[in-house]
């Protein structure tokens, strides 16, 4: 198969992404609803984000235990931890009907046509366009902007925040970055069709789509595999960094036969461009396959299979022990501690392989485990995270049009977590050094004080109805904590702050008392 | 190595870190320090990480070889020819440099400039990525050691430097090649480094930021660090600044980032390394020859290092400046006039103890059988032979060799004076 001609010089370039908003330009980005409206089946889904439906039956939910004493701080760090962020109405909504309920709601998603999530990401044309016309396109940097923003869009506003966090895990576990043109167009497909199609499913689904993915299958060069010359690079990450993990027991040998078994797994290309409307879709090309006899770890596939034999090779893999391990210490590191103790591992361990992967029964497992709950406030909010965490705490307005999504995706870049550009297939660090250099930090306070100042001209906070009418530092505070937090400051910070609200006038100071709030040791922890 | 009068840095008072951790109340005045305890010993190392494959063919030209300019139709330089600044600029007899890189004519006359030529990583992969990922882990071929080669020279280093500002990766990035436990300041902008927001209330934004960090146990030494930084970046006049000696920096993000290296050097505030890169060298078409994309880069390459190095000249303490690719780029040149993926490559090494004004090579050959692969320079000098005597002679660091190279046992080429 011909490669794509495809220039691959600007890859580099990544900076001064100007996403279009024309698309946005007479919308004004709603609030983000804080009460979801749950489906009654997983059925009716819309057309961003589809779901696979689950039957909810096959697997009963793990009983959480019934009240204790610490009820409200288990729900505010079992809400605050599942989510991007929280603010006063999603934890009314899980104090209301009570935590496992909430959870429940959470993993069965609905996607109403008519959300203000959907009613904006609808507008973004370009993530609609067939494949060919968007590879034609002049302008790269629109059809990566629509992108960045339409993942900000589902993170920031989506009601399933338990949902959104799944896409952020499996994003990062199955790396696209977006270098060429090619991948970027192909990555708007694989966002739907691979990650937002079976974040709350079966892994060995997941698994299934990625693998015959063509974004993936182009950005690790499984695309240019063939028989004479067998790529090494898709086979070597399928089994490094999607399923057994790098101590996983495979050797080099394990890598070459997995490549070749995967050899005729490719894209219809631009060759075929003028012959078929399929290009960028995924193809097997019998002529290309190496079909003797293969051997990987202690499995065997038979020669003459052909696709076959490597969608077997995805079964082995996906039901292998190794790669319940390698995703359930991935899952404890993301959702419980950097270094998450054996126990906690071992514990999803069991509920994955007990499952047959299934995610929602894995998740299940986490949030009753011990080490969960005892594990609040432990991990530090990477930053998308604290990015969004913070635009959803503090009921931000987006503006739509195009300077300011310019200036919101600087930020992100600027953070250093901007969706989708980790260079390496591996995802965006999990751990609290990486991120805490003295730019890091600096950027987050800055973030913040610079939101609630109003500088950003894309983020406008409702500041004066965050405020209602506190008539004292004391009240300012409180209210504050409660809004951004979940609860107030311990007794020493909230001095701090009434210390330097007494410096003036309340009213004045008030921007930098929510900002001095937002960039607290408080706000960064998750 | 020697420099025997490395004269102590003798730091102001107190640093803010150690004011914090005797337990002083947050609110004394803070009094903008260099931290205590750096000894620093060496030069300070400035690593320029080309990204995208730069054409060290058309950097510097093999003028013996037919086989450049037969394959090489479109894109090739034209011969040395003295008064004709539209040609090479001729350095030995043999090779020469394209003309977009005269500005670095003067240190090479001044024997401090030295190249280095067909050099690189064995690793045969033509992937941007794994190039550049095995080339600053140190470790070509192999991805177990999570550290860059600098984050394990700062990190095995036998003195004491605790500066924030010891590490510094400008572009507001963390490369690669720094990994490591030291931590490292990634840098966009000194100017900027401060807290935004409120500037009538900055003070008053500090000190209670400050407290809360100092309040909570969590992220305490990271903020401490932080407002370290700070501190030592307010040191810095940056809205004044004159280089030395009538060095001009190019306009642009490559000059800036330069000009702020050298700033904070010359701030004294602990600065050991500093990385950076310059972006855009992936020209698999258009490529251009005297003109075009490649000669702009180079043009702004040889005018930011020239700039840098003759501002720096002065300095009691010395620059070394090092540069390098993930690989060099095919030799024959392809259909939309450019080139492809290759092997071998160059380096620069820029400062007063570079034994410069040479050009370090085991010339492998162009014609076809000595190519390498598809066609592609040979790698005939390995780049860790040169980083090593880098940190070996100029960085002070030559015990550790076997851990900042692991399973390599350099061969030197007297490339820097010890």
């Amino acid at each position: 198969m011909s490669k794509s001609k495809i220039s691959r010089r600007d890859f580099l370039r990544v900076g001064g992404l100007a996403a279009t908003a024309s698309a946005l330009a007479a919308c004004d980005l709603a609030e983000r609803q804080g009460t979801p409206t749950p489906a009654s089946r997983p059925t009716d889904i819309g057309k961003q984000a589809t779901l696979t439906a689950t039957p909810a039956a096959q697997l009963s939910p793990q009983p959480i235990p019934p009240s204790s004493p610490d009820d409200e701080t288990r729900i505010l760090h079992t809400v605050r931890r599942m989510s991007f962020g929280i603010n006063p109405a999603t934890l009314e909504r899980a104090r209301k009907i009570g935590l496992e309920s909430w959870f429940e709601e959470q993993l069965n998603p609905g996607n109403p046509k008519d959300s203000p999530e959907n009613r904006i990401l609808d507008r973004l044309e370009l993530l609609k366009a067939p494949v060919k016309e968007l590879i034609a396109m002049q302008d790269q940097h629109q059809v990566v902007g629509q992108f960045i923003l339409s993942t900000l869009i589902h993170h920031i506003q989506s009601p399933w925040q338990v949902y959104e966090m799944m896409v952020d895990f499996w994003t990062n576990h199955l790396n696209i970055f977006l270098a060429d043109v090619l991948t970027r167009v192909l990555k708007i497909y694989d966002d739907r069709d691979v990650i937002r199609k079976h974040a709350l499913g079966s892994f060995r689904e997941l698994l299934q789509a990625s693998a015959h993915s063509p974004a993936m299958l182009f950005y690790l060069d499984q695309a240019l595999s063939t028989r004479q010359s067998p790529n090494e690079n898709y086979a070597r990450e399928l089994l490094e960094l999607h399923t057994l993990g790098v101590n996983g027991g495979y050797t080099q040998q394990d890598v070459q036969e997995t490549a070749r078994a995967l050899t005729g797994w490719g894209i219809v290309g631009p060759r075929d461009f003028f012959r078929t409307d399929k290009v960028g879709t995924f193809i097997f090309r019998p002529r290309l396959h190496d079909d003797g006899v293969k051997q990987i770890l202690d499995f065997t596939i038979p020669a003459g299979s052909g696709q076959k034999g490597g969608e077997r090779l995805l079964d082995f893999l996906a039901s292998h022990t190794k790669t319940a391990r390698f995703i359930s210490r991935k899952l404890a590191v993301r959702f419980i501690a950097d270094e998450p103790p054996d126990s906690a591992v071992d514990h999803l361990e069991q509920a994955f392989l007990n499952s047959s992967g299934d995610i929602r029964t894995v998740l299940r497992a986490l949030i009753a485990a011990p080490e969960f709950i005892a594990s609040a406030k432990g991990k530090l909010k990477r930053p998308l995270e604290f990015f969004v965490s913070l635009l959803i705490a503090t009921q931000a307005k987006l503006s739509p049009d195009p300077t300011s999504i310019r200036e919101l995706v600087n930020v992100l870049r600027t953070s250093g977590q901007m969706p989708h550009f980790w260079p390496a297939p591996d995802g965006y660090p999990d751990y609290a050094a990486w991120w805490t250099t003295s730019s890091g930090m600096l950027n987050r306070w800055n973030f913040a004080l610079q939101t609630m100042h109003g500088d950003y001209r894309a983020i406008r906070i409702p500041l004066e109805d965050l405020m209602r009418d506190a008539a004292s530092p004391a009240d300012l505070v409180d209210m504050l904590s409660l809004q951004f937090l979940g609860e107030r400051l311990p007794d020493l910070a909230r001095q701090v702050l009434l210390d330097f609200s007494a410096a003036g006038d309340l009213h004045a100071l008030a921007p930098s008392i929510a900002g001095l709030i937002l960039g607290s040791p408080y706000f960064q922890m998750r | 190595m020697s420099n025997t009068d490395l004269s102590r840095r003798d730091f102001l008072k107190m640093s803010t870190l150690s004011a914090w951790s005797l337990g002083l109340p947050a609110w004394m005045p803070r009094l903008a320090f260099a931290p205590q305890g750096v000894d620093p010993q060496g030069d300070i190392l400035t690593c320029l990480f080309l990204r995208g494959g730069a054409d060290g063919l058309n950097v510097i030209i093999p003028q013996f070889e037919e086989e450049y300019y037969r394959l090489r139709p479109d894109i090739k330089i034209p011969e040395s020819k003295n008064g004709d600044d539209q040609t090479a600029i001729d350095l030995d007899g043999r090779f020469a440099l394209h003309p977009a890189l005269k500005p670095l004519k003067d240190a090479w006359d001044a024997g401090q400039l030295a190249i280095v030529h067909a050099t690189g990583s064995p690793d045969p992969t033509h992937s941007h990525f794994d190039a550049m990922d095995y080339m600053e882990r140190g470790t070509p071929g192999e991805k177990t050691i999570p550290t860059g080669w600098i984050g394990r020279h700062l990190q095995s280093a036998p003195w004491n430097n605790s500066s924030p500002l010891r590490a510094i990766g400008m572009g507001g990035v963390r490369q690669a090649a720094l990994r490591g436990p030291v931590p490292v300041t990634s840098l966009q902008s000194i100017a900027d480094f401060h807290l935004q927001g409120d500037q009538s209330q900055l003070e008053g934004l500090q000190e209670a930021l400050a407290q809360l960090y100092e309040v909570e146990g969590g992220l305490a030494t990271e903020a401490k660090a932080t407002f370290g930084a700070m501190d030592l970046m307010a040191q810095v006049d940056v809205n004044e600044y004159s280089p030395a000696s009538g060095a001009k920096y190019p306009d642009g993000d490559f000059g800036l980032a330069l000009q702020q290296i050298a700033q904070l050097a010359k701030a004294e505030v602990g600065l050991e390394v500093a990385c950076l890169d310059l972006g855009g060298f992936d020209t698999h078409a258009n490529q251009g020859n005297v003109q075009g994309v490649l000669a702009g880069l180079l043009a702004q390459f040889a005018q930011g290092l020239s700039a840098f190095h003759l501002d720096l000249m002065d300095q009691s303490r010395n620059i070394v400046v090092i540069t390098m690719s993930e690989f060099g780029r095919r030799v024959a040149q392809n259909g939309s006039t450019g080139t492809d993926h290759g092997h071998g490559d160059f380096m620069f090494a820029l400062g007063k103890g570079v034994n410069g004004g040479k050009i370090y090579t085991e010339w492998p050959g162009l014609s076809p059988e000595q190519l390498y692969g598809p066609g592609d320079l040979q790698v005939t000098i390995d780049y860790r032979d040169i980083l090593a005597e880098l940190v070996s002679h100029r960085l002070g660091n030559a015990d550790n060799l076997e851990s900042i190279f692991p399973g390599y046992s350099p061969d030197m080429k007297d490339i820097f004076s010890p």
